[in-house]
């Protein structure tokens, strides 16, 4: 198993997305996938940061439950958000439009 | 003076209505002016402040007050200030329009729950939670599902804020031909007008640096670091089976053929019609050959290697087993009419100033059919490989030294005379004897490449400041060989006395023959399995009976033993 919160294809495709748009600063083929590769780990780990670092200590804990279970299915994560009100969608789209702003805005990204 | 009942009022410090504290905020509140006293009297409903002018409001001494009135004014001074900082009037808050002062200060003082915006937990723990999410496949799953969703969504909203996306976006979508494009896999109601363009895999950026993606994700890619690592040892020591796979890869990756392009002469290249392309050049045209002249050529350049691969009278496929993990071969044509056998005039070698994996190189090279080839590189982080690569003949190497010509590198002097290299030696082979005069190596890069069994002479010469360098060529060749050869005007015209069978020298120790690409290079080190013999389970039984010697029966008594040592000559 990987250590991607998020499959990493389906990341990349959004970074490519943004590599596209941006002069870098990279000289060779090994130099862009490094970056690309940073990019969307990065990526990985700050929308898995917005989602549970938005839980509440005692949320988080019940997550944590579901976790250590290891059968929950994925409708019971489903469930968990929806329960608490926590919009997942969202906090994934509004991490990324943030990540993409600071790429492409960033003197050196 | 803090009054000590007002002081017992609250343990907490953030109610605490004693005056000084009161004092405090109130000034808080008079320094913003008369508009903060109309805001204040008006909209706290106060009734402490509410009767007071501006200048008694700027004037007023909380100490004066008594304790209700002293909790009174904290509430109202409380609710007052949350108020103004925070910038909002509860003249348009529907909620505290109509609330008391008191009502206001608890509603500041104890917000209320926002469901929508929780509590934000510390990271440490968002850490923990996130590291066994990943670990979790459901979650991981769900949360991909979301994200996929969400990536194209949030590519729009992101080329949106630049500007990039749209009519851009809709060009290229309608210039992708039948290209597949995320379009033809979402659901366009759901996403809207707007087009998506496919994630290119290999293009150009901005600054020029061409990028592909599916080097790294292919390992069978024609340029793939990892192409090394194909199995060869399914079909080792197998020519015929080794000949197919190798022609299978060629044909499902036609560009593989590039890298083999360099054996061909230029007369067969120019049959091929690729005399004038790069090895770079060649390799984009057989990977869209279908594309450029429907794969007529590519055909053309396959079957050659094909006839190559095949021709077991001209070529050889040499097998070996590396560093007890790697099974390999390498495929060399058989060298015309010198039965692996050459002159030390027929070696070169270079040092590469070219390093790889940081490290630098040696190369080997070796007159092959009158072509100057690489045999061996020596790496010091890889150790050696053997590798084939013949230097073209627009290619050139570092060239003899024009003075000297072959004599600085040949074995003018007792070298070749004694070790009877006569003819095929320095002054014959080096360049003359093999029809390499006018067309000899000459520099290819002279920054890349240093000769450097010229540089040793070239550097002892200048050491011992002569420039006749006597250098022995053939180290096993001893002092004491030496004098038995006609040397010196006494022993012109004539002949060593050759005496068959003289006793009155000892016999000479016979040393093991050393044959040619015998791959008997066991050093008994750590490469002792390196460079095995390649041969048969039959062979070697088919040789080991050949050399079996009959043996008698073993003598067990003492006069049987004396009896076959006096047969031996033994008293």
């Amino acid at each position: 198993m990987d250590n991607y919160l998020i499959d990493r294809e389906t990341l990349g495709k959004f970074v490519d997305e943004l590599i596209k748009r941006k002069a870098l600063p990279v000289n060779t083929p090994e130099e862009l996938n490094s970056l690309r590769e940073e990019s969307i780990k990065s990526l990985d780990d700050k929308i898995g940061m917005a989602i549970f670092g938005s839980l509440t200590a005692e949320q988080d804990t019940e997550f944590n439950q579901l976790l250590d279970r290891g059968d929950a299915s994925e409708s019971e994560f489903e469930d968990f958000f929806n329960r608490i009100g926590l919009d997942v969608e969202q906090k994934i789209t509004d991490t990324m439009n943030a990540f993409g702003a600071e790429f492409l805005g960033g003197q050196n990204a | 003076m803090p009054n000590p009942e007002i002081m017992s009022f609250s343990n907490s410090e953030s109610t605490d209505p004693s005056a000084e504290h009161i004092g405090e905020d109130l000034g808080t509140v008079q320094a913003r002016g008369a508009m903060a006293m109309d805001v204040a009297k008006e909209q706290t409903g106060g009734q402490i402040f509410q009767n007071l002018s501006k200048e008694e409001f700027n004037s007023f001494d909380v100490s004066k007050l008594s304790n209700e009135q002293l909790v009174q004014a904290y509430h109202e001074v409380t609710a007052l200030r949350a108020q103004i900082e925070q910038g909002s009037s509860a003249q348009n808050s529907e909620n505290t329009q109509n609330m008391s002062a008191t009502e206001v200060a608890q509603k500041v003082a104890e917000p209320e729950p926002t469901p929508q915006e929780p509590e934000i937990i510390d990271s440490e723990r968002a850490r923990s939670t996130l590291d066994k999410a990943k670990k979790n496949q459901s979650a991981k799953s769900w949360l991909t599902k979301k994200t996929m969703a969400v990536v194209i969504a949030a590519s729009l909203l992101v080329g949106g804020a630049i500007g990039y996306y749209g009519a851009e976006a809709s060009t290229s979508s309608a210039e992708s031909g039948g290209r597949t494009t995320v379009e033809d896999n979402i659901d366009q109601d759901a996403l809207g007008q707007e087009t998506i363009e496919n994630t290119e895999l290999t293009g150009e950026l901005s600054n020029g640096v061409h990028y592909d993606y599916r080097e790294y994700a292919d390992y069978d890619n024609k340029t793939s670091e990892y192409a090394f690592g194909y199995d060869k040892s399914e079909f080792f020591n197998d020519r015929e089976a080794t000949e197919d796979a190798w022609m299978e890869m060629a044909n499902k990756s036609p560009e593989y053929i590039s890298s083999y392009i360099d054996v061909l002469t230029d007369e067969e290249k120019a049959e091929l019609g690729i005399d004038n392309m790069s090895t770079s050049e060649l390799d984009d045209y057989l990977s869209n050959a279908q594309n450029i002249d429907g794969g007529a050529k590519q055909q053309k350049i396959f079957e050659k290697l094909n006839q190559i691969a095949r021709d077991k009278e001209n070529t050889r496929y040499e097998f070996y087993y590396e560093n007890d993990t790697e099974y390999s071969y390498y495929h060399v044509f058989n060298d015309e009419n010198k039965d692996g056998k050459y002159s030390p005039e027929e070696m070169r070698v270079y040092y590469s100033k070219v390093p790889r994996n940081g490290a630098p190189q040696v190369d080997v090279y070796r007159l092959i059919n009158g072509q100057w080839t690489k045999v061996i590189d020596l790496n010091i982080q890889c150790g050696f490989q053997p590798n084939q690569e013949t230097v073209p003949e627009n290619m050139q190497l570092i060239p003899d030294n024009p003075d000297t010509g072959s004599e600085t590198t040949g074995s003018e002097g007792t070298g070749s005379e004694g070790t009877g290299s006569e003819g095929t030696g320095s002054e014959g082979t080096g360049s003359e004897g093999t029809g390499n005069e006018g067309t000899d190596i000459n520099p290819k890069d002279p920054d890349n490449l240093i000769r450097i069994d010229q540089n040793i002479d070239e550097n002892i010469s200048t050491d011992i400041g002569t420039e006749n360098i006597n250098h022995n060529p053939n180290p096993g060749v001893s002092e004491a060989d030496k004098t038995n050869k006609p040397s010196g005007e006494e022993h012109k015209g004539t002949k060593p006395e050759i005496k068959q069978n003289d006793s009155s020298k000892s016999a000479e120790k016979v040393q093991p023959q050393k044959t040619e690409n015998s791959h008997n290079q066991d050093k008994g080190g750590k490469n002792d399995k390196e460079y095995k013999p390649v041969q048969s389970k039959e062979e070697a039984q088919k040789k080991a009976d050949s050399s079996a010697t009959e043996v008698k029966n073993a003598p067990t008594d003492k006069q049987s033993v004396s009896n076959e040592l006096k047969d031996l000559g033994i008293d």
